[in-house]
């Protein structure tokens, strides 16, 4: 992932961990060390301006925490994530970018104030920034013409919206203070499959409207192929594939990817293909690759030492089956 | 055709603090012997009511209007007693949910849970069972469900375990009970794929070595694909489109069935939109109309004439005008 001149979001060797356990005050007066996970380990990665770059994993494989950190929602312990060659910090601290940088989340009916209207929801990121009442009135409006809903919505409270709706009106959201990189956080898992497809056609239109630059985060290799440009297969805190959808997913080379998509259900009837096992606590991480107690190609070299993620035909592989002798 | 569930002019009312919402209309399906039936719909299609109201679980705002039969091996469930409902629940019908958390114990040891289910089916069946018989039998079930470590797993709490796991534990107890229908409600919407694929893998085992049917109840046609014999596609309360699971995703018929399995994304971004279902879903569309015209591509005035009638078509029933013009009486 050499430095591109045209790069919006860099990502470099982001490490995010959590303490785990308790630490009565036993622990304390023992000094004992705490015990912690790295949710985020050491994950560099670049979105170009105006692309889509999807994270794809499963749960507990630390893509939203990635997503949080993108967006300063989360402190960094480690490494460094700087937008338009600017760092982004963490919103508590002093001089943090603020607006330019948005997240959408999984579930709308938990981001939304169910008490306040959809036009206070919406005016929210833009409300300390000293406008007059009708340029907010007027950039809600604009907002929510964006993505498709009437200005009669205006004064609805939230929890009278439909799932899509409330999916819009969490877009209009982020929006309003006219950002340029919009995580996206599992958007369309919550909503209804015949609501998705509205919900996907309207995120590629304001993308290209708006130039705007998105970080999809999913689960679904279907929503992952429509919409991306670029993709980072996830699994355990770290990339083990990157590259372009076309060969992500159609020629898979990490085990863990190719194992992800043949799990999926297809439409023509065709058992979907399982791996044994699940994956491992974070807390006792394996030594070597963090997929081989679960590979069908594991060596024995994988058991002793983590393979890094090297280039190979246009990809980042991380697997020892295409490290070059 | 007499199936092993037979369900009749099945109808469901909730009552809500504002109206009466009707959850289920003239539902009629039939399950046969060691068949997987699908339900497939969105929130709102009545798809969860039909399994609770099969297993009599339906909440207490929940009305079941006359005339509608669920006949279990020619008994009719809805006229019995309690007692005699507790009689078919666990060996005659026996349901899994989405969250396998709110089913199992949480204070109970995996052991004993599925040991209960075990006495269960032998106290029904008369089969004398001696302690060590159990220990054992509650082993072996769980390592057919691929719980690998069994002897340790048996002693753990639910919380201990992941959510694959705790749903191949209710399958275990299911398997324990030797029930001949088995309702799956949502059963792999809160897992992994990968964990998902495990679980359907093992289903699709289950039922061919012990040819119980199964109703699986799911959102995602892909899912019902890779399992089912029948799909029945619901909308508004009502089946819109019946029939061998093959026939209706290769050849799906309803404009509905069409546009679910169209707005499946199948192509890149570069390639042009998606081709989505307009609109959403509302109870304000559901009455004496067909509940889908409001976002179908085909509406014209006669589908507000009345409810369209099921239509045949070789092995498929749908629920169109464009099938013949026909309405429910």
């Amino acid at each position: 992932m050499s430095s591109n001149s045209k790069s919006s979001l860099q990502i470099e060797n982001v490490v995010k961990k959590f303490d785990v356990g308790e630490q009565g005050i036993w622990e304390r007066l023992r000094r004992e060390k705490r015990r912690h996970i790295r949710a985020v380990d050491d994950v560099t990665l670049e979105v170009a301006k105006g692309e889509t770059l999807v994270v794809l994993g499963e749960s507990g494989c630390g893509k939203t925490t990635l997503g949080r950190l993108i967006v300063g929602l989360e402190k960094l312990d480690g490494g460094r994530i700087s937008y338009e060659g600017s760092e982004v910090k963490y919103v508590r601290d002093r001089g943090a970018v603020r607006g330019r940088l948005q997240m959408v989340f999984q579930d709308p009916s938990s981001s939304l104030n169910p008490y306040l209207s959809v036009s206070t929801c919406v005016a929210e990121p833009i409300s300390k920034m000293g406008l007059r009442k009708q340029e907010v009135a007027a950039k809600v409006s604009d907002a929510l013409k964006l993505v498709g809903m009437e200005f009669l919505f205006m004064a609805r409270r939230t929890s009278d919206l439909s799932g899509g709706q409330k999916q819009r009106a969490a877009i209009a959201r982020a929006l309003i203070s006219d950002p340029s990189v919009i995580v996206l956080d599992e958007p369309t898992s919550s909503i209804d499959v015949s609501i998705q497809a509205q919900i996907l056609n309207l995120l590629v239109e304001l993308q290209s409207l708006r130039d705007l630059t998105y970080v999809l985060i999913t689960h679904d290799p279907n929503v992952a192929k429509f919409m991306a440009d670029k993709i980072a297969v996830m699994y355990l805190g770290k990339i083990v594939e990157y590259g372009l959808p076309g060969d992500v997913l159609k020629n898979p080379k990490h085990p863990y990817t190719q194992a992800l998509l043949a799990s999926a259900p297809k439409l023509d009837g065709s058992s979907p293909e399982a791996i044994g096992g699940e994956p491992p606590s974070l807390i006792n991480l394996p030594k070597g690759c963090r997929f081989e107690p679960r590979c069908p190609h594991a060596m024995p070299k994988c058991r002793e030492r983590e393979p890094s993620l090297l280039s190979r035909d246009n990809e980042l592989v991380a697997c020892y089956l295409y490290e070059e002798n | 055709m007499a199936g092993i569930l037979d369900v009749e002019n099945l109808s469901v009312d909730y009552a809500t603090p504002s109206s009466v919402v009707h959850a289920l209309r003239n539902v009629s399906l039939t399950v046969n012997e060691g068949e997987v039936l699908s339900l497939v719909g969105e929130s709102g299609s009545g798809k969860s009511t039909f399994a609770l109201a099969v297993s009599r679980l339906l909440p207490p705002n929940a009305t079941l209007l006359k005339g509608g039969r669920v006949l279990f091996r020619g008994e009719d469930l809805m006229r019995l007693k309690k007692p005699q409902i507790r009689q078919v629940r666990g060996t005659g019908i026996f349901m899994i949910f989405q969250n396998v958390f709110l089913s199992l114990n949480p204070l109970m040891k995996i052991k004993r849970q599925v040991t209960e289910a075990i006495n269960v089916r032998s106290k029904r069946a008369a089969e004398k069972l001696d302690k060590r018989g159990e220990e054992s039998e509650v082993a072996s079930i769980l390592k057919s469900v691929r719980i690998g470590d069994a002897e340790d797993v048996m002693e753990r709490y639910p919380h201990q375990l992941s959510g694959g796991q705790n749903q191949r534990i209710m399958l275990a107890m299911a398997l324990a009970e030797k029930p001949s229908l088995l309702i799956a409600d949502e059963p792999t919407t809160a897992l992994d794929v990968t964990t998902q694929a495990q679980v359907l893998l093992l289903l699709k085992e289950i039922r061919e070595k012990s040819k119980m049917s199964i109703i699986y109840v799911t959102h995602d046609l892909a899912v019902a694909a890779s399992i089912s014999d029948r799909i029945a596609v619901l909308y508004g309360g009502m089946v819109q489109e019946v029939g061998p699971a093959r026939q209706i995703l290769s050849d799906p018929k309803h404009p509905y069935t069409i546009g679910l399995i169209k707005s499946i994304p199948s192509k890149a971004k570069n390639e042009g939109p998606l081709e989505a279902i307009k609109g959403a879903f509302s109870w304000d569309d559901v009455g004496e109309v067909c509940a889908f015209a409001p976002r179908c591509p085909l509406a014209r005035d006669a589908c507000s004439k009345g409810i369209p009638a099921l239509n045949q078509l070789d092995k498929t029933q749908i629920r169109c005008i464009n099938y013949g013009e026909r309405y429910e009486q």
